[in-house]
């Protein structure tokens, strides 16, 4: 990377003063996981470049084959981001939770309800042992949005319940399921495990 | 499913003061409708999200005895473990739809009741003078095909008329479960069985 692309990197203005508060606000230690992806951008495989508030500067937020790799290690390494400002345990990615979560994002948006029961009535403990997880799972967040997984983070960690979960000193396994739809909303499922 | 989609659109149409009824209640929240970028109104409508809370019955009860139920409105789910501990059944359930009508701590059943009869309370009563004086067992009785009273005066445990309540704000305090769910819980708890509201 030359000087001056290093340099437009850093370069990130708000689109507006209300957004700039809200980034703020909101997570600080978020700005240098957002300064690094909107440089992921020049790798063909990376997800569209976030604003400072962790959007998609695109507008739309689509998810492939090609960048879900880089989606998870942003969103591992922005739970971790979290985590770590509060003196916890980092996590990282299980590709048993992975496949479970992913598949419960699938049945969801086929159900069309946010919740974390399965269409058998199966919960995240169930999934998980069937996907051969041999951990405990200690809870699960969702999110039924068009926002990216650096924002569906923040929008959890913004209410006591689904932060308590993110936050969960016991946890040391995660796996982030998607599921996009033709419109392009995004079904999020992140299990948390220890 | 336990009732035909047809039912529901009766209750809906013809009767949406009869789905208004129950414990389960007046008017059950619909999830907000998820705004896609393109609309930016700045409505906060941006996201449905929900979490599930694993949990052990430790950390709720100080013993296992005839059964406890741990109703986790957060998560809107119903925990269940038997005396023996051998199962740990979770089921998705309706939860209260305001704070005010949310009802936390430890209770037990008080009362089952197969088939029960719906009668509104004064406050449902107050809040809408045109319910009937109640509803029998049937498709339309917004307990469903049983009802666990609890200890609290008014709240239950019981089935459901309209399976959309399941997994939302719906109640007037109570928890409502699919009618399948609350039959096979009925058979296995007893009065006296702990129920904590979380």
């Amino acid at each position: 990377m030359n000087p001056s692309m290093a340099r437009q990197c850093h370069i990130l203005p708000p689109t507006s003063p209300g957004t700039a508060q809200r980034g703020l606000r909101l997570i600080a230690s978020l700005a240098a996981i957002v300064v690094l992806s909107a440089c992921a951008q020049l790798n063909p495989n990376a997800p569209p470049r976030l604003d400072a508030t962790g959007a998609s500067v695109q507008g739309v937020y689509p998810v492939t084959e090609r960048n879900i790799g880089q989606v998870r290690s942003r969103a591992v390494d922005t739970v971790n981001q979290t985590r770590l400002a509060g003196g916890l345990a980092p996590v990282a990615l299980d590709p048993a939770l992975i496949q479970s979560a992913d598949g419960h994002s699938r049945s969801m948006s086929q159900q069309g309800r946010a919740w974390s029961f399965g269409a058998d009535g199966s919960t995240s403990i169930d999934r998980a042992r069937r996907a051969g997880f041999d951990g405990r799972v200690l809870g699960e967040l969702i999110s039924e949005t068009y926002e990216t997984e650096v924002q569906a983070i923040e929008t959890w960690m913004q209410t006591p319940a689904t932060r308590a979960i993110l936050l969960d000193p016991r946890a040391r396994r995660i796996g982030l399921g998607v599921f996009q739809e033709p419109s392009n909303k995004l079904w999020w499922t992140l299990t948390v495990a220890n | 499913m336990p009732f035909p989609r047809t039912r529901r659109y009766v209750l809906k149409l013809g009767a949406a003061t009869m789905a208004s009824l129950a414990c389960p209640a007046l008017v059950y929240a619909q999830d907000t409708t998820v705004i896609a970028p393109a609309d930016s109104t700045g409505s906060p409508s941006r996201h449905n999200t929900a979490s599930f809370r694993v949990h052990h019955w430790e950390d709720h009860f100080p013993n296992l005895q005839k059964g406890a139920i741990l109703c986790d409105l957060e998560s809107r789910a119903l925990h269940y473990w038997p005396e023996d501990d051998s199962q740990h059944l979770i089921f998705p359930s309706s939860v209260p739809r305001s704070e005010e009508l949310t009802q936390t701590g430890l209770t037990e059943i008080v009362l089952k009741r197969r088939n029960p009869t719906w009668i509104p309370t004064p406050n449902m009563r107050a809040l809408d003078p045109t319910l009937p004086e109640s509803i029998g067992p049937g498709p339309d009785n917004p307990m469903g095909s049983r009802a666990l009273n609890l200890g609290w005066q008014y709240y239950r445990i019981h089935g459901i008329d309209d399976i959309a309540k399941i997994g939302r704000p719906a109640s007037s305090g109570c928890v409502g479960l699919f009618n399948d769910h609350v039959e096979h819980l009925f058979e296995l708890v007893e009065v006296g069985t702990q129920v904590r509201f979380l």
